[in-house]
This record gives structure tokens, C-alpha cells and sequence, in this order.
């Protein structure tokens, strides 16, 4: 796992995910990478099924409004609930989150 | 410049287990002789075709107008998905305006299957590729959980709050002889159905099926009809927010008011309404951005909804006639419209109907679709 990070404009320090080509408060086509360390669950959804797969595990992914204020899709390891404070890494540029302690 | 009518319109039978003789293509050319029929004219009158499917690859509009026999003028292949409809209505709309085409064949299909409808959703763009997917989203029902919950939460809604516009809508597909799912749907039925991806139920989600759906545009009136059926507005939104809302909120929200004022109409003036329906908080969320929810209460919309008097998608809509691709269930909300507004809905006919909402809603980016367009059609 890496750290998360998130793209922040180097003209205008606008935060965003998945990278833009242009930002798109400024224009600018520069960005700096800023780890995105923490965040608060906001929703979750517990996938049960998944189109085609016969065998799937069921697993949560949620909405999380990181330390920078920009909100992402997570993928959940371990138990959460809305309101937890979860820790972000990043698997191959997939948000993961898990429960802070 | 010409005053375009939709003239005809035609669809093939909806499955959900095509047989081997049901390609994408074969479910094209019934809808497309049905349509045909309908308005009147031969192959040979049609100038202009526009096309929209997932699963004609690697043919594409040129092969079909081919195989189709057709010699044009004109020709568009659409690739948005849940906008791809109104986006072809559009582009159609203004080729006829200007003289560009005389006759359009204004054509969707699709017939992935299961397994190549997860192919395609699980890679629909580069973002869900590579920042959704390997999370296990389970396609658009992950994302459109979340903005679902989003809107139980804004709005004060229960998950049983939901089951009335499913109910309704099943109700209409009743009265649909091509829908999939017919018969009635019950509260507890909705309550107790598996969860796919929390809060959605099985209900909440789009069936997959085959089909194909077809409309003609035309200058021309279709003298065998008795009314005819005119766009009076029409308008689009493209990222409107790029990404950064919650989905609660839709593109309408930077064009109602030219909608309504272009049509010098206002929402009480609407008759009957295709919102489009991919899952149920989209549908509440463009008929509150219309406007059509009184105050945005839509917990007390919900709760007046379970029988036949709201006249919302009464073709059944996606939810139960089923999704034969976003594109071909797009198209088949404007014609149900034109049929509603032509008095030709047999037993799903709305009383006096004279004007008719359509909506497209889709390309699902990241949080939320990006594209939302909406018409507003006259019957004269």
C-alpha cells in the first residue's frame, strides 16, 4: 500500500481526484501530489451482488470527505460506520480506507 | 426552417433471455420496419440515421445504414449512453430544422447480456476503470447507492418511501404489452426484496434486457395520424458541476428556466412526463429539478404516487418495462410521450394530454452522471 494522494493545482492549489487535464478553476496544467491521510465516512454501501459473478464476497465501499475537503470513493477494510475517521492508502491508485484507531 | 415531428415510432420484443436469432442488429431492423410502418414511409424515404448502441461493435452507424440498405444524407452514431436519446433527438431535431435531412431513423439496441453488460460498466470510463471497479462497486447500482443515500438524507426519506414510484410504475407496465415485468408490485414485496447494494433494492435497479426502440423524424406531418406531435423546447447540460456536487441535484438546475420559457410554458402546463429512470433517485431528483415536485417535498410526492394519477413514465419506465440499453430505453420514454400526446396509448392513455416532458440523464463519471437533457413536445 502507498499513501493517498490527491492532485492539488500548482497555480491555484484547487484540490482534485482523478486527475484533470485542466484544472478546472484556473486553467493551469501543473499539479503537485498531497497526501490525503484521513477522512470521515460519509455514506457507505455494502455491495452484495455483482453483475455476472456468481461467487461474490460482499464488501463496503463508501463516500469519504478527506483531511483536504474533497470527497472520494473508498474501498472499506475491516468494520466502519458513518461518522468513523478512516485512514487512506492507495493500491495502485484505488483509495482504500480503514478504521483509524 | 422546418418544423421537425416525430412521425413514427416502432420497437422490437423486450427479453431478458434473447434467443440466438435476437442480435443487436435483427432487434434493430424490427424496430426499425415497426417504426416505419408507423409513419408511413419506406426505407427508401429515410435521408438521415442516427444510431446509439453498446453492442454493434466493431460495426458502427456506416455498417448498419449498409446492411439497412440505406443511402443518406446525413449520419450520427451517439455514444452517451443515458443522453444518447435526447442527444440524437437533438442533433436530429436541427438537421431537419435546417434541411439537412428530410426523414430521420432515429435508432438504439442493445444486447449485451449480463456478462457483457458488467464488461462494459465495469470499464465505462477510465475512471471507473482504474479508480472504481478493482474497489468492487458493483458497476452504476455502487455509485448511485451512495447518491441515493445522499438523497434519503437531504430530503428525510425512508428506503420504504421509495417503493411508491416502484409500485406506480409497475402498475403502468401492467397496461405495456412489451414490458418485462408485468405483474403488480407490493410494499412488502419492495421491502423485503435482497439487497443489491445498500439501500438498492433488486426493485431499485434497471433490469438488464434485449431490445431496440426506433423513431422517425421527420418535415413532413404523417397524414394517417390525426395529431402530430411537434419539440417545442429543448435543452442540455454537459459536467455542469464536474463531479464536485452530491448527484442530488442534476444539469436541469442550468436550464430549467430557459426550457420552460422557450416552450413559454411552465411545469403546471405539462401533461404527462418520460424522466428517466436508470435508479429512483434520479428520477426524483429531474422531477424536482423541473420543478414538478410542489415545494421539493418529495417524501409527500412519493407518498401520493402508488396509483395511476401521476401521469410519470406510464410506459412502465426502465424500472419495469426494462432497460434494453440506456440508449434504446431513452428513446422509448420520448416515444411513449408521442404516443401519450398522438391519443394513441391504448389503456395507458392520459386524458387530454397535450404537452409532454422527456428527459436522458447519464455517463456516470465518478460520483454521478454527467449529461442531462430534456424536450418538451407538443401534440397538435
Amino acid at each position: 500500500m502507498a499513501k493517498m494522494e490527491i492532485y492539488m493545482c500548482k497555480s491555484c492549489s484547487k484540490y482534485t481526484f482523478p486527475k484533470k487535464y485542466f484544472c478546472s478553476n484556473c486553467g493551469s496544467i501543473d499539479y503537485d501530489l498531497v497526501e490525503a491521510g484521513e477522512g470521515i465516512v460519509k455514506e457507505i454501501s455494502l455491495i452484495n451482488h455483482m453483475l455476472g459473478q456468481k461467487d461474490w464476497k460482499p464488501r463496503n465501499i463508501a463516500n469519504v470527505e478527506t483531511n483536504l475537503g474533497i470527497c472520494i470513493t473508498v474501498g472499506i477494510e475491516g468494520n466502519i460506520e458513518v461518522g468513523d475517521l478512516v485512514t487512506l492508502s492507495s493500491d495502485n491508485g484505488v483509495p482504500i480506507g480503514k478504521r483509524s484507531r | 426552417m422546418y418544423d421537425p415531428k416525430i412521425i413514427g415510432v416502432g420497437q422490437s420484443e423486450y427479453t431478458r433471455h434473447p434467443s440466438e436469432s435476437q442480435t443487436v442488429q435483427n432487434l434493430m431492423r424490427d424496430a426499425t420496419n415497426n417504426a416505419l410502418n408507423d409513419a408511413n414511409l419506406s426505407l427508401k424515404d429515410i435521408d438521415g440515421l442516427a444510431i446509439a448502441s453498446f453492442s454493434i461493435t466493431p460495426d458502427s452507424a456506416i455498417d448498419v445504414a449498409w446492411r439497412f440498405g440505406l443511402s443518406l444524407n446525413w449520419l450520427l452514431q451517439d455514444t452517451n449512453g443515458g443522453s444518447s436519446a435526447m442527444n440524437m433527438l437533438g442533433h436530429g431535431m436541427r438537421a431537419v430544422q435546417t434541411g439537412a435531412a428530410k426523414n430521420i431513423l432515429i435508432l438504439a439496441g442493445d444486447a449485451t447480456g449480463l456478462a457483457g453488460y458488467a464488461k462494459i460498466a465495469n470499464a465505462y470510463n477510465s475512471a471507473t476503470r482504474d479508480h472504481l471497479s478493482p474497489l468492487g462497486h458493483g458497476g452504476p447500482n455502487g455509485v448511485y447507492s451512495l447518491v441515493t443515500t445522499r438523497q434519503m438524507k437531504k430530503f428525510n426519506l425512508q428506503k420504504e418511501d421509495y417503493a411508491n414510484l416502484l409500485i406506480a410504475q409497475r402498475n403502468w407496465a401492467s397496461m405495456n404489452p412489451h414490458a418485462v415485468y408485468k405483474s403488480p408490485l407490493s410494499k412488502e414485496e419492495y421491502i423485503n426484496a435482497p439487497i443489491v447494494a445498500g439501500p438498492l433494492c433488486r426493485y431499485d435497479c434497471v433490469p438488464v434486457i434485449a431490445g431496440s426502440y426506433a423513431l422517425i423524424l421527420s418535415r413532413n406531418e404523417n397524414d394517417t395520424l390525426q395529431k402530430q406531435v411537434r419539440i417545442k423546447a429543448f435543452q442540455q447540460s454537459f459536467n455542469y458541476d464536474n463531479q464536485e456536487g452530491d448527484g442530488t441535484e442534476t444539469g436541469i438546475i442550468t436550464f430549467k428556466n430557459n426550457l420552460y420559457d422557450t416552450a413559454n410554458l411552465a411545469p403546471q402546463d405539462i401533461d404527462v412526463y418520460s424522466i428517466y429512470d436508470d435508479y429512483p433517485a434520479i428520477v426524483l431528483a429531474q422531477l424536482n429539478d423541473l420543478g414538478l415536485i410542489k415545494n421539493s417535498d418529495i417524501k409527500n410526492y412519493l407518498q401520493n404516487m402508488s396509483n395511476l394519477d401521476i401521469p410519470l413514465n406510464t410506459w412502465g419506465g426502465m424500472l419495469s418495462a426494462g432497460q434494453p440499453g440506456g440508449m434504446a430505453g431513452g428513446l422509448n420514454g420520448i416515444g411513449e410521450v408521442a404516443l401519450q400526446l398522438q391519443n394513441r396509448a391504448n389503456d395507458r392513455q392520459v386524458n387530454s394530454a397535450k404537452y409532454g416532458i422527456v428527459t436522458g440523464y447519464g455517463m456516470t463519471l465518478y460520483r454521478h452522471g454527467g449529461t442531462v437533457s430534456a424536450a418538451i413536445l407538443e401534440g397538435f
